[in-house]
């Protein structure tokens, strides 16, 4: 199938720093007033470290060196506390206009970072069931205007939004920068090949002492350290407008913390940080439009419950899904605590996922933009028609 | 010896596999690729579009830059500098898009061996045109005939300032108190025949530079002209052998030097590193030995390269060039480049067309802007095609780009870029059909724990396999 991509620019991005064109979104036959946003979290969030059950007993033991402090961070009820990393998001908390989905993750166990972003973004029980995103399918939903239904803030349109439905997407000037976390896998292949090997190495070294964020060409800003912010801003100010869309998505990678993740800080806080940042400025660039948004932040699966050797955790199952929005039952954390001792773990190594994902999904499609359960379990997610969607945090 | 496979053919002989492609070569590689010089593809239509070398010297301003209003001198270089955009987005396309591989590989060669470049401005808009029309129909006929054509197009002539040569006893080298300028002379000599080693001496470099006073491209022609009154009168010697005056004898001094021993050696030892670095001897002398057997006809010599077992040897594999990266990448993902490609030739064609600022350029939106940030990224890796830094050409020997710039250039444009492509298919399985066997054990597992689509495919791109061919 054909889709439509184009790059869309709105008068209001004058943040971003880019030339405004005409608008050419449809002016709002839209079906709803409301917001939906889609964060992707790409590599596999921890979401023990993120929301630490630091009031399960078995919690300090199980994790380890990688274990919060029953003091560090806000506490978001009896049993978890927010990482500090995440601490800017601790007042939507206390506001009641963020949620915690705890234990939750895909019905297809995968530790593939491909079969399952695959399955978080396509749907289905399996890899590559559907060619196109449920997030796309679901925007059938919504009549047609000739214009697109969906936006996509990144360089690329992501799985999720992909399909037969027309959508748009936006990427501010910003070049994707190779991080480290890249190099270093360059690095690793390179060992076979000491021409290409001593010129990376040479390369890193080069690269560490002229700092973070070199820039590109033509104004353009390497990326580095700039997370999701750029795009977060741009989506709000995309979203505000009366004539924007309604539904958009954007990610961002840096999860996959295989190695010294760190617990309050190191290289998986420093993501959590820009995380908590790109949140808070979504909600800052959506203005009034706040009130009737939801964002949904997901992941494809979790981590392991213990470190491993090199002081990081390897690729999980369940981890925690977020929910954000003006007008949403926040202020706590959903889902159903398996525990992490004696055999409560999943093959002996993972938290369990005491909920589908996809409930989460149909939740906020039914309850906040209105789609019918016919369309959700006959087009959507005609796969998981037994997952019960998660309404709780959308009932205010 | 080495062994015949279809990754072999269609990365080091060609321009890097496109989907398919391996299955093209299957049992027979060397077969396709035979194929590919005996009945090369037509050009793309793109360029169509792009002006011949009597068109952009027709664009000429008529009188001398000097002599001429300063608008009208920017208003040439912006349309120069506008083609070359063009020229060098088109030949991208070309590239990518090619279904015979080997024989645009040869193309590139000879373009190389030939170099023209636009360091020296006033080749702008000329380089294209020299490769389409002196390069390109040549490649599988004589040297000789592609020696000649290359000396008498325009480009060359502007290039190494043969237009600003005259004999010092001409007509107007006495009147105007000129002389000659040995420079094409003796990149003839050093870089296009005998080479540097081949045994001539500074006085063949006058003798020849002599011979050629008079080829020229005269302000307000549309091509090569033999200029009587620069020419030098009398005899003059090369390598031991008397020329009269006249046009007929450069021709002959030309045909002499690529019927030379020497010549057979430095071409073909040049024609050998096109495929591997430090080529064994042996297959050096068997090259020569084809080349001078057969009067340096170009098909054969492309023949025995194919048919040199040691050319396929999977212990030297050179590093792939920043324009051979990019064009294996793009090849490896199919058309979706040729439309943003294409619209940036256009957008540059505009400029040509209707005049105006470069900026305009610069500015462009939508797919033309795509376009333009692959052909930026082509220069910040450091080789934007018709722009090699010396006659010489771009380095053959891999240590010119495998500086840690250059490295970190193109890891960097390997992250950006496919972080910028729509990913529907699975990286593994793009890598195993781009590479087949060649594809290691250890990229593999590298992709499959990458930590999302776009990184997985950027190490595939990065890989080493994928750097060298």
């Amino acid at each position: 199938m054909t889709m439509l991509t184009r790059r869309t620019v709105l008068g209001a991005l004058g943040a971003c720093g880019l030339t405004p064109l005409m608008p050419r979104l449809a002016l709002a036959s839209a079906p709803t007033d409301r917001r939906f946003v889609l964060v992707i979290l790409r590599g596999g969030m921890d979401g023990l470290a993120a929301v630490a059950p630091v009031g399960d007993p078995a919690y300090s033991s199980v994790r380890g060196p990688l274990a919060l402090d029953a003091g560090t961070g806000a506490r978001l009820d009896g049993t978890f506390v927010l990482n500090p990393a995440l601490g800017a998001l601790a007042p939507l908390n206390a506001s009641g206009e963020m949620a915690v989905v705890h234990a939750t993750g895909l019905a297809f166990k995968s530790r593939s970072h491909f079969d399952a972003q695959n399955v978080l973004e396509a749907g289905g029980l399996r890899a590559r069931q559907h060619d196109d995103g449920w997030l796309n399918r679901a925007l059938a939903a919504f009549p047609s205007t000739g214009e697109a239904k969906g936006l996509a803030v990144a360089p690329t349109v992501p799985l999720v939004l992909m399909g037969a439905e027309p959508v748009t997407s936006w990427a501010p000037s910003v070049i994707p920068a190779a991080d480290d976390d890249f190099l270093m896998r360059v690095a690793r292949l390179y060992e076979a090949d000491p021409a290409l090997e001593a010129a990376l190495a040479s390369a890193m070294g080069i690269r560490d002492t002229a700092g973070a964020g070199a820039m590109g060409g033509e104004g353009q800003t390497r990326a580095r350290n700039q997370g999701l912010k750029p795009f977060a801003t741009g989506l709000g100010n995309l979203l505000a407008s009366e004539s924007g869309p309604r539904i958009a998505v954007t990610e961002l990678g840096g999860f996959d913390s295989h190695a010294r993740q760190g617990t309050t800080s190191g290289p998986l806080a420093n993501t959590f940080a820009q995380l908590a940042d790109g949140l808070i400025a979504l909600k800052a660039s959506l203005g009034p439009v706040w009130d009737r948004t939801v964002v949904l932040v997901a992941t494809e699966f979790g981590r392991t419950v213990k470190p491993n050797g090199s002081l990081g955790t390897d690729h999980g199952t369940a981890s925690a899904a977020f929910v954000l929005g003006g007008r949403i039952a926040g202020g706590r954390v959903y889902g159903d605590w398996p525990g992490l001792g004696g055999g409560a773990l999943f093959e002996g190594r993972d938290l369990v996922a005491t909920s589908d994902v996809v409930g989460l999904f149909k939740g906020v499609l039914e309850a906040h933009l209105g789609v019918s359960k016919r369309h959700i379990d006959g087009a959507v997610f005609p796969e998981s028609i037994g997952v019960a969607p998660f309404l709780a945090p959308f009932t205010v | 010896m080495g062994a015949l496979t279809a990754p072999l053919a269609a990365h080091r002989f060609g321009l890097g596999a496109r989907p398919g492609e391996l299955g093209r070569y299957g049992a027979s590689p060397r077969a396709a690729l035979l194929a590919d010089i005996d009945r090369p593809a037509p050009l793309h239509p793109i360029f169509e579009a792009l002006p011949s070398t009597a068109e952009v010297l027709a664009l000429r301003p008529k009188k001398k830059a000097e002599d001429l209003p300063e608008k009208d001198q920017v208003k040439f270089v912006v349309v120069g500098a506008a083609l070359h955009q063009a020229e060098s987005a088109a030949r991208l396309i070309q590239a990518i898009t090619t279904p015979t591989p080997f024989h645009e590989r040869l193309v590139h060669h000879w373009s190389n061996h030939f170099t023209v470049s636009v360091t020296n401005r006033r080749v702008m808009g000329l380089a294209g045109p020299f490769e389409r029309e002196a390069i390109r129909p040549g490649v599988t006929g004589s040297f000789g005939d592609l020696l000649l054509a290359s000396t008498r197009h325009p480009a060359m002539l502007v290039y190494l300032d043969n237009a600003l040569s005259f004999g010092p006893s001409s007509t107007v080298g006495k009147r105007r108190k000129l002389g000659l300028n040995e420079n094409l002379a003796r990149e003839i000599l050093e870089l296009h025949t005998l080479g540097v080693d081949g045994g001539y001496a500074q006085a063949d470099v006058i003798g020849l530079a002599k011979i050629i006073t008079g080829w020229t491209v005269p302000p307000g022609e549309d091509g090569f002209s033999f200029v009587r009154f620069a020419h030098e009168p009398g005899e003059k010697t090369l390598l031991g052998k008397r020329y009269g005056e006249g046009e007929s004898a450069g021709v002959q001094a030309l045909a002499d030097l690529a019927a030379h021993p020497a010549t057979a050696r430095y071409v073909s030892a040049r024609f050998a590193r096109a495929f591997v670095p430090a080529p064994p001897q042996a297959s050096i002398d068997r090259l020569t030995e084809r080349f001078r057997s057969t009067g340096g006809d170009l098909r054969a010599l492309a023949r025995a390269a194919v048919e040199d077992d040691a050319l396929w040897t999977e212990d030297r594999r050179h590093l792939r060039t920043p324009w051979e990266f990019m064009v294996a990448v793009l090849r490896g993902l199919g058309d979706g480049a040729v439309r943003p490609l294409a619209a940036y030739v256009e957008a540059a064609g505009k400029l040509v067309t209707n005049g105006g600022d470069l900026k305009a350029l610069r500015g462009v939106a939508g797919d033309a802007k795509h376009g333009r940030a692959l052909m930026e990224s082509l220069k910040v890796m450091g080789q934007t095609p018709f722009s090699a830094p010396s006659p010489k050409g771009w380095p053959d020997d891999d240590a010119a780009w495998t500086g840690p710039d250059a490295i970190l250039e193109r890891l960097e444009w390997s992250y950006s870029f496919a972080h910028n492509v729509p990913i529907r298919f699975s990286p593994l399985e793009l890598g195993q059909g781009l590479l087949g066997g060649a594809l290691s054990q250890s990229t593999r597992l590298a992709i499959e724990q990458a930590a999302s689509p776009a990184q997985g495919l950027a190490l595939l791109f990065s890989s080493p396999e994928f750097q060298r061919r």
